[in-house]
């Protein structure tokens, strides 16, 4: 008796020798043991969606509509005026926002960190990581330490990181409008470090 | 007159040990393979583009917030848009096979269909802004995703494993400006960062009672 239990325990425990250890990699989808309310009959974001005929859960916006959170204002939001004109400084209801130039510029340098330094480098230089890795010959951005970028209006920046340039994609699907305002001054922040010894 | 034999007086015994390690071994297999460690850590499931986070996020140095841009203020990260993914790729590698599911994307209008790693049950609803703004990093629950080449589950995303940090944040809070930075620890804290961190370990709030979380 007491030698099948052995036996049985041997087995068991070979068994479970045999079984993966926690942490192993794996590419099929997880079991979940206890299914409780684990799945709801509801959509979470980004997820595919039968109900709909182009599959998606989250809906594009409707043509010719306005989200409550869109900004309607055409400096803040385009940089431009109703002349189309651009805006020439940074709107004053944007650095209010921020209470104060300081925190607006302090914001601008966390978001060009992410956003621009990849091409544009930290400086501002045009001596980024993608033009150096990337080897195409037409990703060239400019430096910003020339007259023709310091002479720009506040509001074409706004509509270059808005839109986009030539090469450069657009960028207002991922930076919000305060957001790239932040971005304008810190940019402006750039160009009057480097002036120095011009 | 005996019913039983002599033999069966060590019955009791056998069965006493049967049952201590028999029940042993359940408790151990049901603990250790039942568990959200064994069951989830470690998936990582084929995606439709082989993108790499170790070459985008740790070779060339990119912040995950140049692609997961929402993390800051709303409760997903969100996987990025074609757009982002071609912003660079319409000049990049603009003839890699790999690439293919993302150039058809573009044209198409139809979303590359990537598959979540990253899932809480839906009686869950977890936060990823403020977290972020609470000083809760993304290598602290992601792991070192800067040094995958694939992703993969990396934290049990268990609801214990939720609370041991909900009841004592301070070892998992890291300056808000380090967020993103995956090779930051403690040690490499300045002065400037450890007063934030008492700061933040402050204000820190973190739910214990059941409705933090489930709703």
């Amino acid at each position: 008796m007491s030698r099948s239990l052995i036996a049985a325990v041997l087995a068991i425990a070979g068994a479970s020798s045999l079984a993966a250890c926690q942490g192993q990699h794996s590419s099929e989808p997880p079991i979940v043991p206890i299914r409780n309310m684990h799945e709801q009959p509801r959509y979470d974001a980004q997820e595919a969606a039968t109900y709909f005929t182009d599959g998606r859960a989250m809906r594009p916006i409707v043509e010719h509509t306005v989200a409550q959170e869109m900004e309607i204002d055409p400096i803040l939001e385009d940089g431009v005026d109703e002349n189309l004109d651009y805006a020439p400084t940074i709107p004053d209801e944007v650095v209010a926002g921020f209470d104060g130039m300081e925190a607006l510029l302090a914001r601008g340098q966390t978001r060009f960190d992410i956003y621009c330094v990849p091409c544009h480098g930290a400086l501002g230089d045009g001596e980024g990581m993608v033009p150096e890795v990337s080897n195409v010959a037409t990703i060239r951005p400019p430096t910003f330490h020339d007259d023709r970028i310091r002479h720009m209006p506040d509001g074409q920046l706004y509509a270059t990181i808005r839109n986009g340039l030539r090469n450069m994609p657009a960028y207002g699907h991922v930076v919000p409008v305060r957001d790239r305002w932040a971005i304008v001054g810190y940019v402006r922040a750039l160009q009057l470090s480097q002036m120095d010894g011009q | 007159m005996q019913i039983f034999p002599k033999s069966l007086n060590l019955l009791p015994l056998v069965a006493a040990l049967g049952v201590a390690v028999g029940g042993g071994i359940a408790t151990f297999v049901v603990v250790y393979y039942f568990s959200p460690r064994f069951l989830y850590v470690g998936y990582e499931p084929e995606q439709p583009v082989p993108y790499s986070h170790r070459l985008h996020a740790g070779q060339l140095g990119m912040d995950c917030r140049y692609c997961h841009a929402n993390v800051e203020r709303s409760f997903e990260a969100m996987v990025p848009p074609t757009q982002t993914c071609m912003g660079c790729h319409a000049q990049i590698r603009t003839e890699s096979a790999r690439l293919q599911p993302v150039r058809d994307s573009w044209t198409s209008g139809e979303p590359v269909e990537w598959v979540r790693i990253h899932n809480v049950p839906d009686h869950v609803f977890f936060d990823h802004s403020v977290h972020l703004s609470a000083g809760v990093g993304c290598a602290t629950c992601h792991g070192r995703v800067d040094r995958m080449e694939v992703v993969a589950q990396a934290e049990p995303l268990s609801m214990s494993w939720c609370l041991d940090c909900h009841r004592d944040p301070e070892p998992y809070l890291r300056p808000t400006s380090r967020i993103t930075d995956m090779d930051w620890t403690p040690e490499d804290a300045t002065e400037a960062e450890r007063t934030e961190m008492v700061a933040l370990l402050d204000r820190a709030t973190p739910p214990e009672n059941c409705s933090g979380c489930h709703r």
